[in-house]
């Protein structure tokens, strides 16, 4: 500004030329408006305004006790293909436009400050724009609202000189009173014509303005000329529907304990709930319309009216949700994460877990270790008859263990394939779906949420460890585990339980039993072959005779499987053999965790090495028994070929005998060679095990009997997640292709999960629980959106209808709480569900019976009018738009007006 | 990570000499070089014969790196094929791979597919991996031309180095390119996804203490 110029400068003490102070601020409000550029665009396209997005620029400038922000709203119009640029005035072409009325955001709703976490964030619309239609104004707004009338006189021919100073081409406007009121006053000059924007609210209408004759006679009056063309009319009848009765949508929940009994508990324990605890769609709008009607073909008054909704040649519906129901999954993932918080020990609930000599206690669960040499399969599931005492009953529990471990795998709790070999980049670190780790999740999340809370989780977890030493003990396979070494792509608790199956197994075959695959073969008589099952290595058998010959003399080979090839041992013509070895170590992750740590703490690398060697040793011993003419050459011309450099001259030796070592293996004293020279002609058979499956089984069962209550909630979160995930997925099936955002939403939850359940668990402060609490909210908002889905689904559809893309696209601007226009008004399907609730409400209401339907709606709670004229006038020329909207509702009445005056007319002498 | 994210790693109570720990893996046939390569990275030494590794075996260096000590925790695998699953048993945890063929051996470039498809089963999806063909000081043995390694890393959208542990040639080059895309990968996920950054907890804390049963752990995938 000119005058802060000169007061930086000493040498002007005064200026004179310094206009007043209001003169400097007309000065500085000029020059805001003029700094903003105005770009002419293409018309727009019907409720453009309300999907398009919007800027703001402001600018504040302060006057006396004036605090004024300058703020320009501007609707960000995507440039159309057709490029239609029209010479006629840009506000003049929006105020007429039918194709921009009735701004169908749904303002009243949108001025309620939902603080709900999960709504819809609509683009924030200025009420301008829904009411005149504009894309493009400025707005002067003092911090504290505007009574005064003199100061709004004052502001108002400050802002005329300006926009008419700076020829801005935007219109402008004052706000007054009451913020919340939302009443302005704003001019607009368009060459020769001045528009003035009135607004007027009030709580209740004047009587001549409730019906539409009354509007157009107080339209016409405030016009004070006379056009040629008549006023057109648009009008819009707003209804609302709250009371859904028969088409109401909700879940119900079995929560409350004494009910458990009478319920199939299995059931409900074994199943995640879903739902909401209320309908999420809380009201249903219909908009009747007439779009564009003239004014002398319609009456409406207080005693007669030509608008009959069932007419209407458009309507259009739209929903409201609440956003504040209970969602079960989300509520009860959220509850069991508080179990983690818990230190308790099982055995604060169960002593006799600490005591080493249980047998007195449980029912001597070790007598079945002394004489479990049973070669058949003996049904254990109703001989474990001991009870821990707590709040699930003896017959509850039993429910639970034979859904958790049936019989033979058969029946209807049978467990599916749970063999997961498919590559997954974003697969969760937990178990296949509907593997016991699952189940048991699930089952522990429903007993700790909704039964009787930790006392149940103890008594469920003890009952759960004493079953599986039971089954360990009778050497019985764990069904619903994935067979194999534990794979650290799943869940810890998961790796146990494979680990677990694993030293059964082995159990079972060094006691001449058969292996599993086997075993389940027998016992369901079925015909097919579990190709899968690699537990087994048969080689046993096959070496069987050899035994004998093993004992007479140490030359004499043993446990061998077969040639390598042609090969010949160097230094005689006998085959080269490969020896059974012994089976590789199966470790769980946190085994082999532990065992990089106590690799990381020997700093000494060849200690290191002996370490590792006992493998080596191992398969050299085996090998020397298979070959007892063998060398560390030939050892290694099996075991690391490239160790074995073959000479290049020798083309007539056809077994690779000559040759010689790598430098490497020829180091002296490396380990390859002390290990190879301490390494006796020992079987894999009669070794060492590398592996002690007793000692192994007892540490899991061990791991999993001291587990806190906190601990088992740790190592079932991931498996409880994935399963609620998967609940989702299935219960999104029928609405998942018009909810909005459905694949992002899904990905975002998949990821996240499978981020979370692969960090490793950290209960200080509670890191990790928050952050799963933190994606429970996502889960929250997906099964809400789900639920939205459904209850309108229910609302507008008959059950089993197949949707097509038009009803897509309808529900998924439904869901996005958009006006969604019904084509064929009353005469359509969904139209006429809606008219049918309408009347159901209605009927409930003044206790009718349903029958009597006379086609009808309530009365409207929102009536709109919209009056235009524009065009030539009977003997003034052309004439400007005029523009009128009337908003009718229970509580207010509100008139908003631009009115144009030709000015030439007016200055003219 | 400089402007980066929050540490994925978290030091060590009883360590407070680096900001951030990295488990990186040396994989490939049976004697590409991996302990060559690693020897050379970690004591600048070069033999032309080590111990064929037995099992694994592991060097600690710790690096600077935008300003941050980062510790490397390299693990050195057997190639054998016989400690498959002993090796494999590592992949979990580990943030990148150093994949090696030796360019004299058609064989172990051969295999390069077979270890990517370990690579996949039994890591995470997150891990980065190098290919690197090892010994181009012998060019007159050379069967695998640069050509041929290069057009194999595109294919597997993976960086490639050609490297000498004798020569010394591109060794630190390759550690500190695979210390550069873990960072630029750890900030990128942290960058893209807030919400499960820091969880209510302090900044810079994502992993904040030892997990129970499990002491010292370094690994949180």
């Amino acid at each position: 500004m000119a005058n802060e110029e000169v007061f930086d400068d000493d040498f002007y003490q005064e200026d004179f030329s310094t206009a007043t102070e209001w003169e400097a601020f007309v000065s500085r409000l000029t020059d805001i408006l003029e700094s903003y550029e105005v770009v002419e665009e293409e018309p727009l396209s019907n409720n453009e305004l309300s999907l398009c997005e919007w800027c703001e620029e402001e600018e504040s400038i302060v006057f006396n006790d004036f605090n004024l922000s300058v703020i320009r709203y501007k609707a960000k119009i995507p440039p159309k293909q057709e490029a239609s640029k029209s010479t006629q005035c840009q506000v003049f072409q929006d105020l007429i436009s039918i194709k921009n009325d009735h701004c169908l955001l749904d303002f009243n709703y949108l001025r309620h400050d939902y603080e709900v976490l999960y709504a819809p964030k609509p683009a924030k619309i200025h009420p301008l724009a829904v009411w005149y239609g504009l894309r493009d104004f400025i707005v002067l707004k003092n911090k504290k609202p505007l009574h005064d009338l003199s100061k709004i006189k004052l502001l108002q021919s400050s802002m005329r000189i300006s926009v008419f100073d700076s020829k801005c081409n935007i219109p402008t406007f004052i706000q007054a009173l009451y913020h919340e009121q939302d009443l302005f006053l704003g001019i607009y000059e368009y060459k020769e014509f001045q528009l003035a924007f009135d607004i007027v609210h009030l709580k209740t209408p004047p009587p001549p303005c409730k019906y539409l004759s009354g509007l157009i006679e107080m339209f016409k009056g405030k016009i004070g000329m006379a056009y040629v063309n008549p006023v057109t009319v648009s009008v819009c009848l707003s209804y609302s529907l709250k009371n859904f009765l028969s088409a109401a949508y909700s879940s119900d929940k079995k929560s409350d304990n004494d009910e458990w009994d009478k319920i199939d508990f299995v059931n409900v324990v074994s199943n995640l709930s879903f739902g909401v605890s209320i309908d999420p769609v809380h009201e249903l709008i219909l908009y009747t319309k007439w779009p564009q009607v003239g004014e002398n073909v319609v009456f409406d008054s207080e005693t007669y009216s030509d608008f009959n909704p069932i007419n209407a040649p458009k309507w259009s519906i739209r929903t409201r949700f609440d956003y504040t129901p209970v969602c079960y999954l989300a509520d009860m993932l959220h509850d069991y994460l508080t179990l983690i918080e818990s230190q308790e020990a099982l055995s604060e609930y169960y002593n006799f877990l600490l005591s080493k000599n249980r047998a007195g206690d449980v029912g001597n669960p070790f007598a079945a270790l002394t004489d479990s040499r049973i070669p058949s399969l003996p049904s254990v599931l109703n001989t474990g008859s001991y009870s821990i005492d707590g709040p699930i009953n003896e017959d509850q529990m039993q429910q639970i263990f034979s859904y958790l471990f049936p019989e033979n795998n058969a029946g209807k709790f049978s467990y599916g394939d749970i063999q997961d070999n498919q590559f997954d980049p974003q697969k969760i670190k937990s178990a296949t779906p509907d593997s016991l780790v699952h189940r048991l999740s699930i089952i522990l999340a429903n007993i700790y949420t909704s039964f009787s809370g930790r006392r149940s989780v103890a008594q469920f977890w003890t009952e759960f460890t004493q079953k599986l030493r039971e089954r360990v003990e009778k050497c019985l396979r764990i069904p619903g585990v994935a067979s194999g070494f534990p794979d650290m792509r799943t869940c810890l608790l998961h790796q146990k339980l494979q680990m677990l199956n694993v030293c059964i197994e082995r159990k079972n075959i060094r006691e001449g039993r058969l292996p599993f695959a086997m075993q389940q073969q027998f016992a369901q008589q079925e015909g097919k072959t579990d190709s899968d099952d690699e537990f087994f290595d048969c080689d046993d058998d096959r070496v069987v005779d050899d035994e004998a010959a093993a004992t007479q003399s140490p030359w004499n080979p043993v446990g061998r499987i077969s040639k390598l090839g042609k090969m010949l041992l160097i230094d005689c013509d006998e085959p080269l053999y490969i020896p059974v070895t012994q089976d590789p170590v199966p470790k769980t992750e946190d085994e082999l965790e532990d065992d990089a740590e106590m690799l990381l703490n020997v700093s000494d690398s060849e200690l290191r090495a002996q370490l590792m060697s006992a493998s080596l040793l191992s398969d050299m011993e085996s090998f020397k028994a298979a070959n007892p003419k063998g060398k560390l050459e030939d050892f290694i011309r099996w075991y690391s070929p490239r160790d074995w450099i073959e000479d290049e001259a020798n083309e007539d030796e056809l077994f690779g005998r000559k040759g010689h070592l790598s430098d490497r293996m020829m180091i002296p004293g490396n380990t390859w060679q002390t290990v190879w020279s301490s390494a006796k002609p020992v079987p894999a058979r009669r070794q060492r095990r590398l592996f002690d499956d007793t000692k192994e089984m007892e540490k899991v069962l061990h791991f999993l009997e001291c587990q806190t209550l906190g601990s088992i909630g740790e190592l079932t979160i991931a498996p409880l997640f994935h399963s609620a995930l998967i609940k989702l997925q299935k219960e999104s099936e029928e609405t998942k292709d018009f909810l909005p955002n459905f694949k992002e939403k899904e990905n975002k939850l998949k990821q996240n999960c499978c981020i979370l359940s692969r960090e490793k668990w950290i209960s200080s402060k509670n890191v990790s629980r928050k952050k799963w609490e933190a994606i429970t909210n996502d889960f929250s908002e997906w099964e809400l959106s789900i639920n939205q889905g459904k209850s309108i689904m229910k609302k507008l559809y008959q059950e089993d209808y197949k949707l097509n893309d038009d009803d897509i696209k309808f529900l998924n601007s439904l869901m996005k709480c958009y006006d969604t226009e019904l084509e064929g008004g009353a005469k359509n399907d969904i139209g006429v569900r809606v008219m049918s609730m309408f009347n159901e409400a209605r009927a409930y209401q003044n206790e009718q019976r349903p029958e009597d339907h006379s086609w009808s709606l309530p009365d409207p709670f929102e009536k709109q009018f919209t009056l235009r004229q524009f065009g030539n006038t009977t003997n003034q020329g052309t004439g400007g738009p005029q523009f009128m909207r009337v908003i009718l509702s229970g509580n207010e009445f509100r008139l908003c007006g631009a009115f144009s005056q030709n000015t030439t007319f007016v200055y003219a002498p | 990570m400089a402007g980066g994210g929050d540490p994925k790693w978290q030091k060590d109570a009883a360590d407070q000499n680096f900001d951030y720990m990295f488990k990186l893996l040396i994989i490939g046939n049976s004697s590409v070089g991996k302990t060559s390569f690693l020897f050379r990275y970690a004591d600048d030494s070069f033999t032309s014969a080590f111990v064929s590794t037995v099992g694994i075996d592991f060097k600690v260096k710790t690096v600077f790196r935008h300003d941050k000590r980062v510790k490397l925790q390299i693990w050195d695998t057997a190639g054998q094929e016989r400690y498959r699953t002993i090796t494999t048993a590592y992949y979990r945890g580990a943030m990148g791979f150093i994949l090696m063929y030796d360019i004299t051996n058609e064989e172990s470039f051969n295999s390069v597919q077979d270890w990517v498809t370990q690579i996949k089963t039994y890591s995470w999806d997150n891990a980065q991996v190098i290919l690197v063909g090892n010994k181009c000081d012998m060019e007159d043995e050379r069967v695998i031309s640069f050509e041929r390694g290069k057009q194999l890393a595109d294919q597997l959208g993976v960086e490639f180095f050609e490297t000498s542990a004798k020569e010394n040639i591109n060794v630190k080059n390759v550690f500190e390119r695979l210390v550069d895309i873990i960072c630029d990968k750890m900030s990128e996920s942290l960058d893209s996804d807030p919400t499960l950054v820091g969880g209510g907890g302090p900044k810079g804390q994502r992993l904040t203490d030892q997990p129970q049963g499990t002491p010292n752990a370094n690994c949180n995938c």
